[in-house]
């Protein structure tokens, strides 16, 4: 009984952490947070506020039509 | 045995959503559940999506879950990156869902919950959803084209420049539409207009916050700034109370000229400084009143007090003129049928698809998703009690100014409210008054309100729920507004720079000013028209607008249907082809009904003849030679949109008779076959 009940709060911990990390890579991509992790990564440079000034010349450079439905 | 069980589920889910459906179109005469819209809805949503939209991914668009996709293919970090399929469909959501699915069903509730919902599910189900997931999934098939490339690849050079028409046109009178709904729900309003004001330098502050003290924290930047928004609207009902309320009190007109000036400031302003947080803030926002909306309406089951049909499906209603036929299609778009989703289709979104099949997921799923968003708005609109619904929609050109007037007029209808009720509530919400607050916002932010107060606070609370409503709505709006005129800006650039090369230097500041300024200028046109328009102008704007998206999508359907009969696969042609006529019928009878109908509330020649009439006569009528222009414009521009429908249709009449007679060799425009070194995933 005990050992059903390890098991069930194991599944439940392991869902609700899957859940969480979806819900956080979700929020990361719409924010924008992975976009800048990618841009510090392929120009292989740490995170300032350099760097971030320029991932977003470039972003405004591609995404220049920002695109939102009515 | 567990065949059997499924299909059983499958069974029980479809009988319920039957059930359902059946409930809320036979109910006649006394209040009904929200419950029963919800699982109406829900129900059709999980059937359509496990049956129909699988039979349109294997029939219809034989969906190779081996093949590679743009993402893959041509990765480079930057525009094309493989994405996990939750993350697309968050970020595919996020952008179709604007203002649209929550002010068009709240007009549309002027019939009754019935007409609406149904349109809204059917619509979305056999239309929307599918329009959203063949044009994603034909975009990924052709490296992450646009839907006027396509158009212009597949029906003709005529489809490319429609399309770009019908974009810059959309814009333009959405544009003016939508800022005419945030001056509405303003004028007057101290609170709100405070909260709203109070917005701008939160997202500056956000914009430096994200630049200069913690570069890339945007999730953090934008808690910061939901929490000042909150303490905005707490500020704000201070503010309405003391000697400051006179500095945030305005006129609509003067609203709509601040409105102006806000829109081309945010056009020419660097787009890290006010419209990048902006964005974030307004999306932050949405996403959490969204999911509070739904939970709050899923567990406190409201009531909808209005009927499920009301007397002015006869076309007669005081919010628009027209009857159901054509008129609801046109009013409900984006939570139906949005020609705008396609643009997104075609936009990021195919980039970022890592497997084939998961396009049915994010484009036919995220459809679902924002019909779902266009069920709850009914359900705001329609919890409330008919008469205060009509006493807040109708314009005071038809139920005149005074309160007195407005509730014998509305209480004829046998939709009985009376001024001390309206009064009182209007106290309850933190304003003046709430009569002849047209636009649909106020009405959804009385209903969410409504909705909060019986359980969440309790009426102590509503002022905050209608003033936290208002701001969400307007902060969307707002939004969309800077985004809006900031891509019309691109594109009259790209458009005109065809004319005369200096206007297409992009980065060039005469050019960014000039093209901001015309495009300003075109949708405070309609803005202005609107707010002087003794009728509250919605009534002529939002079927206007609804026309115009639907053109959209109607060129979405001829690309798509094209692809379909090059691809050989006519027999199941009517996926697309169905919707489409539906909407060019629609279309084509709305346009035909604005331009000559001989009622002058819904022709504009008759009204601009009326009132021609009226000045020969000799009677007295205020700016009638603005009035009559503004008429004749309007006419113009139904017209406009008729003729490209029109020309559209017949290119692509022309393309479909070329390819099934064998007059024409039909060219592959898809990407080469590359196997995908992604996992294959059954369908």
């Amino acid at each position: 009984m005990n050992r059903m009940h390890h098991t069930a709060t194991g599944i439940l911990m392991h869902t609700s952490r899957s859940i969480f990390s979806v819900a956080r890579a979700v929020l990361s991509e719409i924010f924008d947070e992975a976009a800048y992790a990618r841009y510090l990564k392929r120009e292989g440079i740490g995170g300032s506020c350099e760097a971030y000034q320029s991932f977003l010349r470039q972003k405004e450079q591609k995404t220049g039509k920002p695109v939102r439905c009515c | 045995m567990r065949f059997l069980a499924r299909i059983l589920i499958w069974l029980a889910v479809a009988l319920g959503g039957a059930a359902s459906l059946a409930v809320i179109a036979v109910r006649r005469g006394e209040p009904i559940s929200a419950i029963w819209i919800i699982t109406a809805a829900l129900c059709s949503y999980v059937v359509g999506y496990r049956f129909y939209s699988r039979f349109v991914a294997v029939k219809l668009l034989a969906i190779d879950p081996r093949r590679a996709t743009p993402a893959e293919r041509l990765e480079n970090g930057r525009d094309f990156v493989p994405t996990n399929k939750w993350v697309v469909f968050g970020h595919h959501f996020a952008a179709i869902a604007g203002p649209g699915p929550l002010v068009g069903p709240v007009l549309a509730a002027q019939f009754g919950y019935l007409p609406g919902t149904l349109w809204i599910i059917v619509g979305a189900v056999f239309g929307g959803c599918v329009q959203d997931f063949v044009t994603l999934l034909f975009s990924v098939r052709r490296d992450g084209r646009s839907l006027t490339d396509m158009a212009r690849e597949e029906v003709g050079r005529i489809g490319g420049l429609v399309a770009f028409v019908a974009v810059v046109s959309i814009l333009v009178i959405l544009l003016g539409a939508v800022a005419l709904i945030v001056v509405n729900a303003l004028k007057a309003s101290p609170w709100g207009t405070f909260t709203i004001a109070m917005t701008i330098p939160i997202a500056l502050f956000m914009g430096v916050y994200l630049r200069h003290w913690r570069p890339g924290k945007v999730l953090e930047s934008s808690v910061v700034g939901f929490g000042l928004v909150m303490l905005a609207i707490f500020s704000g009902q201070w503010v309405a109370s003391s000697s400051l309320a006179r500095y945030f009190t305005f006129t609509a007109p003067a609203l709509a000229i601040a409105i102006i000036l806000y829109g081309f400031a945010a056009s020419a302003m660097p787009v890290w400084l006010l419209l990048a947080p902006r964005d974030y803030l307004s999306t932050f926002v949405k996403l959490g009143t969204i999911a509070v909306l739904a939970l709050g309406i899923i567990v406190l089951r409201p009531t909808l007090h209005m009927p499920g049909l009301t007397r002015f499906i006869d076309g007669s209603g005081p919010v628009f003129a027209g009857g159901i036929f054509p008129f609801a299609f046109i009013t409900i778009a984006c939570g139906a049928i949005s020609g705008f989703h396609s643009l997104i289709a075609s936009g990021t979104t195919p980039k970022l698809i890592q497997r084939e099949s998961e396009t049915r997921m994010v484009g036919y799923g995220a459809m679902l998703a924002e019909s779902t968003v266009a069920t709850m708005a009914m359900i705001a609109a329609c919890v409330l009690q008919p008469g205060t619904y009509f006493a807040i929609n109708s314009p005071a050109g038809i139920v005149g100014q005074a309160p007195a007037a407005a509730v014998a007029t509305i209480s004829s209808w046998g939709f009985p409210v009376d001024a001390a009720q309206m009064a009182q509530l209007a106290h309850a919400v933190g304003e003046q008054t709430l009569f002849n607050r047209t636009g649909g916002a106020p009405a959804f932010a009385v209903g969410m309100a409504h909705i909060f107060a019986h359980s969440l606070g309790g009426q102590a609370l509503m002022a905050i729920w209608y003033h936290f409503a208002i701001m969400f709505e307007a902060l969307f709006i707002l939004t969309v507004l800077d985004a809006g005129t900031r891509v019309g800006r691109f594109m009259l650039q790209e458009g005109l720079g065809h004319l005369w090369k200096p206007i297409g230097h992009a980065g060039g500041y005469p050019s960014i000013v000039g093209s901001s300024a015309l495009m300003v200028t075109m949708w405070g046109y309609f803005l202005w028209m609107g707010v002087k328009d003794p009728l509250g102008g919605i009534n002529t704007m939002w079927p206007l607008f609804g026309i115009a998206n639907q053109l959209l999508a109607a060129v979405a359907l001829c690309v798509a249907t094209t692809i379909v009969i090059k691809a050989g696969r006519v027999k199941y042609s009517w996926v697309t082809l169905v919707p489409l006529i539906v909407l060019v019928t629609v279309t084509f009878t709305a346009a035909w009904q604005k331009l000559f109908s001989p009622s002058p509330r819904m022709g504009f020649l008759a009204h601009a003849q009326q009132l021609a009439s009226q000045v020969a006569t000799g009677q007295n009528v205020p700016h009638a030679a603005q009035l009559i222009f503004n008429d004749h414009l309007d006419a113009m521009v139904a017209g406009a949109l008729l003729f490209l429908v029109t020309l559209v249709l017949l290119e692509s009449l022309r393309e479909w008779y070329r390819v099934l007679s064998g007059r024409k060799q039909v060219k592959v425009t898809e990407s080469p076959f590359v196997a995908s070194r992604f996992a294959v995933e059954e369908l």
